[in-house]
């Protein structure tokens, strides 16, 4: 009998830690990280080569890159959450020497779903230039690579690499797609972004390959995790498409949506404006990420070290206290700065957006969707909670519902008219906050008791 | 054999003995079942692991007509560890059940509320809605019972092994409830202990008002206190070594907990308790036994089968002591009997009566290590040549031979073989523990006025044990005169027919259980 009690602490102890480790409740966020960094410089492109002139022509550049963010985000999704638990559990059970098969493994499939992905929408669907339509392929596989190269430099635990990868790459990506526009056009643009693209990606390689670099084949063993945690690739997956289904939406139900080239859609009455409110997004989930790596996150694993190293029960559940107080200050926190910085940028919109060249309907579509954003940070620092406490199940409801919202209020949006448009995914973000809000604090609340009576009884 | 087909007239509920381990227990339940050929037996045997159960060590008479078998540390069968999906109104009664069981503020209350629990459980099958184990592993009230439990017993524990204790030690305790319900149906239970076996054969009594009887050889609580005090397995932060008497971690005192319950249970629940000498009646009591109800009923011999023993030896000691008095030891060589003592006590017996010896009769390979030291001790002293160890023997062969027997054990229940002694009318010198004062001495008036069949001793005392062995041999007078007393009472209190008469009796005039009719709230269903 002693032997199996101490078989099922040791259980015990894998699970939890496992189940704790950061870098997978990161993923989350690691998602829309990057793509903040790559809209920042996307909007800088733009406002320099629109000085430049050309600006019709530019508008397929920037339809077709939005395109390729939403393609790749929405099919490397199934695969972030996964690959972040994958290489979390690899580096927690002390097999570093898995990380980098699997990126390359990893990095082969998303070649292999993106390449016929890319060339046969762009070479087939989008009437350009043959370098344009070979180049925009190119830079759909190149982000969908870069998407999941980034949850391994984040395994590497080095967060300022992954800012300084994405600040080389896209200087890069500015700088040649600006040179070559000169001579090549459009299709110069294209080909220098991504050039710029894939520097960005070998710099994120070369991250990892010093850190975990092998040279054993590549692996396609994190496979298996689509089986084992169908829950995180669902989440993915679904909350990419919540986040992006309101554009295309616009693009083809709206009146000012109309294709820019072939398959290509836009709706830059609404694209503008929803693309301006993201930025916002960076501030605010940079002082979540770090109020939530010094106070929650140390309150977790006390919580779990007690569990494990015999605490008392009063100590446990004083931990669990202190985990659930942490969480809310971080948020009430969160929603002052965000709440504040969100505030100003409705308040000054009027001015800001006149200065970008955008008219009045913008303006109200930035400000109801700026109120959307500071709802999307709240919904995410959320969101990784139900990560750190294993509430995969849960996370996946707040995802549907976040998606569905999006979409049944978006659709609902555009049946009436521009003063709805915005609400849709205001709404949803308000939504996926109030049902993941309610779920993390009943998944704190019975945090002890989860923890313990899922322990099974014999393993 | 199919489980009984008929009713039998008793079902013997055994606890890891007959038929499938050997010992002093089982012997006596063989006796038994083979001596009453009239009576039909049901045997429940609870066993740890199936393991223990491969193959019977004893062959069962004709007039056992089932024998069942149930495991209770064995893993769960799947089915239990699922949780019945019930609803809060389905699971409230069971709960507010366990609530006033766990939370009663008092042993009395305690046990009646135990009764309640079976019931609440009972009742939820009939209702279609069964609870499993996994509703006590996964409901939320079963976990809020548990914090609360937690908080008033062990506050300052380590939750972590709370929590495996409570599982470990309630796994056992269900998968016994569980096999309630393959109790075969009798006229009368037996349990030849408390314990698991206690705790179902007053649920099979109660349930079926039939009569319950408890025999028992050592008294289990105490035996399961002595073995949890030292067990390693349970987590203890005060390490290994610590008094009992200062109480011990609160894992350890949960397990004591439970089979001191468990023997409470029994113990409330039977109408006879039998204990095999009188010693064990105080411990009964202390263990929450109720006087009125106890009984002394020893083990027993057949004297004639000594006749021929006493007559050789009256025959060879009415010439007078010999040029050798033998002074015999029959036991096991290992510590429990003390023989260190013996062999100091028999150098100071040599230097003031030079033609003792020693005659050291028993296996001696249990403990070869402690064997080892005994014969050095010898050596050193210098008694190999009156110090003899003989290795196994026919005891009956040898008796006539001894002219004293002596025990020198530091802990004893009923020893047969002072039985054995008196009945070849050798007398005994033993240490004062488990039933030799009653047995050399006496029990009752009548008993003692046979006389004195040798003398008691302190343990661990060369001293007094030397100073026993040479009045007792003195003379071959004094030595026929305690013998005949042995004999006597051999003869008189420990005769196996009479005791096998006894327990017929009980089985099958069953008045004495509407003489002493347990504890109200276990006559009410």
């Amino acid at each position: 009998m002693a032997g199996i009690g101490f078989q099922l602490t040791k259980l015990m102890q894998k699970r939890t830690l496992a189940g704790g480790l950061h870098a997978y409740g990161f993923a989350a966020l690691i998602g829309s990280g990057p793509w903040v960094l790559s809209m920042v410089t996307l909007a800088a492109l733009g406002l320099v080569l629109h000085r430049a002139g050309a600006a019709r022509e530019l508008d397929l550049f920037f339809v077709a890159v939005t395109h390729v963010f939403a393609f790749s985000l929405v099919v490397t999704g199934p695969l972030q959450l996964l690959l972040s638990r994958y290489t979390a559990d690899a580096v927690f059970s002390k097999q570093d020497e898995k990380v980098f098969p699997s990126l390359l493994g990893s990095l082969a499939l998303t070649l292999a779903v993106n390449a016929p992905l890319g060339f046969g929408f762009f070479v087939g669907f989008v009437p350009a230039p043959p370098l344009f339509q070979f180049a925009a392929a190119g830079v759909l596989m190149a982000v969908s690579a870069i998407w999941v190269a980034a949850i391994y430099v984040t395994a590497v635990k080095d967060y300022t690499a992954v800012v300084r990868c994405f600040a080389v790459g896209y200087a890069v990506s500015f700088i040649a797609a600006w040179l070559l526009s000169r001579s090549l056009g459009i299709s110069g643009t294209m080909a220098g972004f991504l050039i710029g693209q894939l520097v960005l990606l070998l710099t994120m390689i070369r991250v990892i390959y010093r850190e975990y670099g092998t040279h054993a084949p590549p692996s396609f063993a994190f496979l298996h995790y689509f089986k084992k945690h169908t829950d995180l690739a669902l989440c993915g997956l679904i909350y990419n498409l919540g986040i992006w289904i309101d554009k295309p939406l616009h693009w083809w139900l709206s009146p000012h949506g109309f294709p820019v080239s072939g398959a290509l859609w836009a709706s830059p009455l609404y694209d503008q404006a929803v693309f301006l409110s993201f930025l916002s997004i960076a501030p605010g989930m940079a002082v979540f990420l770090l109020t939530l790596e010094t106070t929650f996150a140390g309150h977790y694993s006390e919580f779990f070290r007690l569990v494990i190293e015999r605490g008392t029960l009063r100590e446990i559940v004083h931990t669990k206290e202190l985990m659930a107080d942490a969480l809310r200050d971080s948020l009430a926190r969160l929603l002052k700065f965000q709440g504040a910085f969100t505030l100003a940028l409705v308040l000054s919109a009027d001015r800001l957006l006149a200065s970008l060249g955008l008219g009045a309907v913008q303006t109200l579509v930035f400000q109801v969707t700026l109120i959307g954003v500071c709802l999307l940070v709240l919904f995410l620092a959320l969101l990784t909670v139900l990560f750190y406490l294993n509430k995969t199940r849960d996370a996946l409801l707040c995802c549907a519902v976040f998606a569905s919202v999006n979409l049944a209020l978006t659709v609902a949006g555009l049946l009436a008219d521009e003063r709805w448009y915005g609400l849709g995914f205001t709404s949803a973000a308000a939504a996926g906050t109030i049902v993941a809000g309610v779920l993390a604090n009943r998944a704190l609340q019975r945090l002890e008791y989860e923890t313990f009576t899922s322990i099974p009884l014999s393993s | 054999m199919s489980p009984a087909a008929k009713i039998a007239d008793v079902c013997l509920v055994l606890e890891g003995t007959y038929p499938y381990v050997q010992g002093g227990v089982s012997s006596w339940v063989h006796q038994i079942v083979t001596e009453l050929p009239e009576v039909t037996f049901a045997l429940f045997f609870l066993g740890s692991t199936k393991e223990q159960a491969v193959k019977k060590r004893y062959t069962p008479p004709p007039n056992v007509i089932s024998l069942t078998e149930v495991f209770l540390f064995e893993r769960p069968p799947p089915a239990q560890l699922v949780p019945t999906p019930l609803t809060a109104a389905q699971r409230a009664p069971v709960y507010a059940a366990l609530r006033a069981f766990y939370l009663a503020p008092d042993d009395a209350a305690r046990d009646g509320a135990f009764w309640s629990v079976i019931d609440a459980f009972d009742a939820a099958e009939q209702a279609g809605a069964p609870f499993t184990f996994g509703n006590l592993l996964r409901d939320e009230e079963a976990w809020e019972l548990l914090t609360e439990v937690c908080g008033r017993i062990a506050p300052s524990e380590s939750f972590i092994d709370f929590f495996w204790a409570a599982r470990f030690v309630h796994l056992p305790v269900w998968l016994a409830l569980c096999a309630r319900r393959s109790i075969p149906p009798a006229r009368m239970y037996h349990s030849v202990s408390t314990g698991y076996a206690g705790l179902l054969g007053a649920f099979a009594a109660r349930r079926q008002r039939t009569p319950y009887l408890i025999t028992e050889h050592g008294i289990y609580t105490k035996e399961r206190i002595a073995e949890i005090s030292q067990a390693t397995w349970i987590y203890d932060p005060r390490g290994r070594y610590f008094d009992v008497a200062e109480g011990m971690g609160a894992f350890k005192k949960m397990w004591i907990n439970l089979f001191m319950f468990l023997g409470e249970v029994s113990y409330t629940g039977a109408h006879r308790i039998v204990s095999l000498f009188e010693g064990n009646t105080h411990l009964q009591i202390e263990f929450g036994a109720d006087a009125r109800r106890l009984e002394v009923i020893p083990n027993g011999i057949d004297p004639a089968k000594f006749d021929a023993a006493l007559a050789q030896r009256t025959a060879r000691l009415s010439g007078g002591l010999g040029e050798e008095i033998v002074v015999g030891f029959i036991g096991r060589v290992v510590p429990i009997k003390d023989v260190k003592t013996l062999i100091r006590a028999a150098r100071a017996i040599i230097t003031r009566e030079p033609r003792a010896v020693f005659h050291i009769i028993g296996p001696t390979e249990e403990d070869p290590d402690y064997f080892d030291e005994c014969k050095q001790m010898v050596a050193l002293m210098g008694l190999e040549k009156k110090v003899l160890f003989l290795g196994p023997q026919n005891v009956r062969e040898i008796l006539s031979g001894l002219d004293v027997c002596l025990l020198t054990s530091i802990s004893e229940g009923l020893p047969l073989i002072i039985l054995e002694a008196f009945a070849a009318g050798v007398p005994c010198v033993a240490t004062d523990v488990g039933a030799c004062r009653e047995l050399i001495f006496g029990r009752t008036a009548e008993d003692k006025a046979l006389g004195r069949a040798g003398l008691l001793t302190k343990i661990c005392s060369p001293l007094d044990t030397a100073d026993a062995v040479l009045r007792v041999i003195s003379s071959a007078e004094n030595l026929l005169t305690m013998g005949r007393a042995g004999r006597l009472r051999a003869e008189r209190h420990y005769r196996q027919v009479e005791i096998m008469g006894k327990y017929r009796a009980f089985y099958t005039d069953h008045r004495w259980s509407e003489l002493s009719a347990p504890n109200s709230q276990l006559s009410t269903s």
